[in-house]
């Protein structure tokens, strides 16, 4: 199981914590507040943070599992290795392209003839890889290495309430840590994290390549009623992947039924950025959104005069 | 004409290293991504119609899996009139014979869940097998919602 792999385990040089950020395919086309955000706010906190350069696609594993293995494992080694020449540990926040790099790492880690299977492939792109690096989620960077403690210490709350959409992928380790950092750096960064019946629930993400009425229909409206039932300010997730299913559904219901979701789904380092005092234009908050953010962001001056 | 006779082999006792997959409906999200999984494996499609393995709402709004346990004595055996139905005595896993599967549906109608189905374009009943002991479904599934088990150690 993927929890008895430890991604806390010491580093190779551990006073150290220097990540290179994977961005995915969805991040830097649909959400380049969070990208921003991300990449302005982190360094603030001490965490040396540089883009994975040369990045491919991270690549599905829910999907590359099933249909070649060897072209999950060699997409995903070229991503690593990249880091690995850096001499860096990769980071990431998409929940997808974690739980597939990270699944991909373990499994090189822990088969050393898996790997040398691998890095015959990488050979014809004249590289190799070791296997020596970590993967991380920025919740893990966030939680475990910055930490709760020191980012309310440094903080004011936003003034809004929110609701959480974890993801499918942030339920890999058996202890649910994940989703309880994501609980728990939300609660430190705003008035209120509001419960509802389908916050499990799945985006509907997945269920596009069967189905895309019912992704759309079942998955992404079946939420986004229980959301619009709260009176709450924001929806707050950390995963591309479930941004690019709720920002299609949001497009296809407004099409096909008039069907208006005007709640701003922003990731949690907006959030962030904005408890710190950033700007909400030095990171482009106002722009490529499902709906308008002015209201949080009016909240948030208000709060700030 | 030469007479066949069918005989349903003797399953007592079930063996002990029998695996079988366990849902747990706390950790499932319904994200369906194991219906894809197994559509892949066993069509090279991803069809939610051909998955041999369902995802749906249970009577208070969790996740229910609906997907073969292999039973120990399994009702679609003892119904199938023409003995297409086997159970492995070692690995415990249920398959059907689709060489002599007549594809009268008296598995599905046996079957306490109905989970064997009309192989679409082959008028024979398929159903999981496990992927033969090694299952995709499992493997991609990031909640860890289903797992596969030991049946004796989760009785």
């Amino acid at each position: 199981m993927a929890d008895q792999y430890n991604s806390t385990e010491t580093l190779t040089n551990p006073e150290k914590t220097r990540y290179s950020f994977f961005l995915g395919c969805v991040m830097p086309i649909k959400m380049p507040w969070a990208e921003s955000a991300i990449m302005q706010t982190l360094p603030k906190f001490g965490v040396d943070l540089e883009y994975l350069k040369k990045a491919t696609c991270c690549p599905r594993a829910g999907v590359w599992k099933s249909v070649d293995e060897r072209v999950w494992l060699t997409l995903a080694s070229y991503n690593l290795l990249q880091a690995e020449g850096d001499g860096r540990d990769v980071m990431a926040s998409c929940n997808g392209c974690y739980v597939t790099l990270y699944e991909a790492n373990k499994l090189l880690r822990e088969n050393p003839e898996k790997l040398k299977e691998i890095n015959g492939y990488l050979a014809e792109t004249h590289t190799h890889y070791n296997a020596s690096i970590r993967v991380r989620h920025l919740l893990e960077v966030l939680y475990e290495e910055v930490g709760v403690d020191r980012i309310k210490g440094e903080s004011r709350k936003v003034p809004i309430r929110v609701a959480l959409h974890p993801g499918c992928h942030m339920r890999i380790f058996e202890d649910g840590r994940l989703v309880r950092y994501f609980s728990e750096l939300t609660c430190a960064l705003v008035d209120e994290v509001v419960p509802y019946e389908d916050e499990q629930m799945c985006c509907g993400l997945q269920a596009n390549l069967a189905d895309r009425q019912f992704a759309t229909y079942e998955r992404a409206k079946k939420k986004f009623d229980a959301l619009k039932a709260l009176n709450i300010d924001a929806l707050v997730i950390v995963c591309s992947g479930c941004y690019d299913q709720f920002e299609r559904a949001v497009q296809i219901l407004k099409k096909e039924i008039g069907y208006e979701f005007d709640l701003p789904i922003i990731h949690l380092a907006e959030l962030l950025a904005l408890s710190i005092g950033t700007s909400p234009d030095e990171f482009g908050m106002r722009y490529l959104r499902t709906a308008p953010v002015d209201s949080i962001i009016a909240k948030w001056e208000s709060d700030r005069r | 004409m030469e007479s066949v006779h069918f005989k349903t082999p003797d399953l007592d006792p079930a063996p002990l290293n029998t695996k079988i997959i366990l849902h747990n409906p706390d950790r499932c999200t319904g994200c369906r991504q194991c219906m894809t999984a197994c559509s892949f494996k066993n069509f090279n499609t991803y069809n939610y119609d051909l998955s041999l393995c369902k995802v749906i709402r249970g009577p208070d709004n969790e996740f229910v899996r609906i997907h073969c346990h292999h039973c120990s004595d399994p009702m679609c055996l003892a119904a199938c009139p023409v003995s297409a139905i086997s159970k492995d005595l070692e690995t415990g896993i249920v398959s059907v014979d689709k060489m002599r599967c007549i594809g009268c549906k008296a598995c599905t109608w046996a079957c306490p869940i109905s989970v064997p189905q009309m192989q679409r374009g082959l008028k024979a009943m398929t159903k999981c097998d496990l992927c033969g002991g090694d299952p995709s479904c499992i493997k991609v599934c990031s909640a860890r919602a289903i797992e596969l088990v030991s049946r004796e150690d989760n009785r």
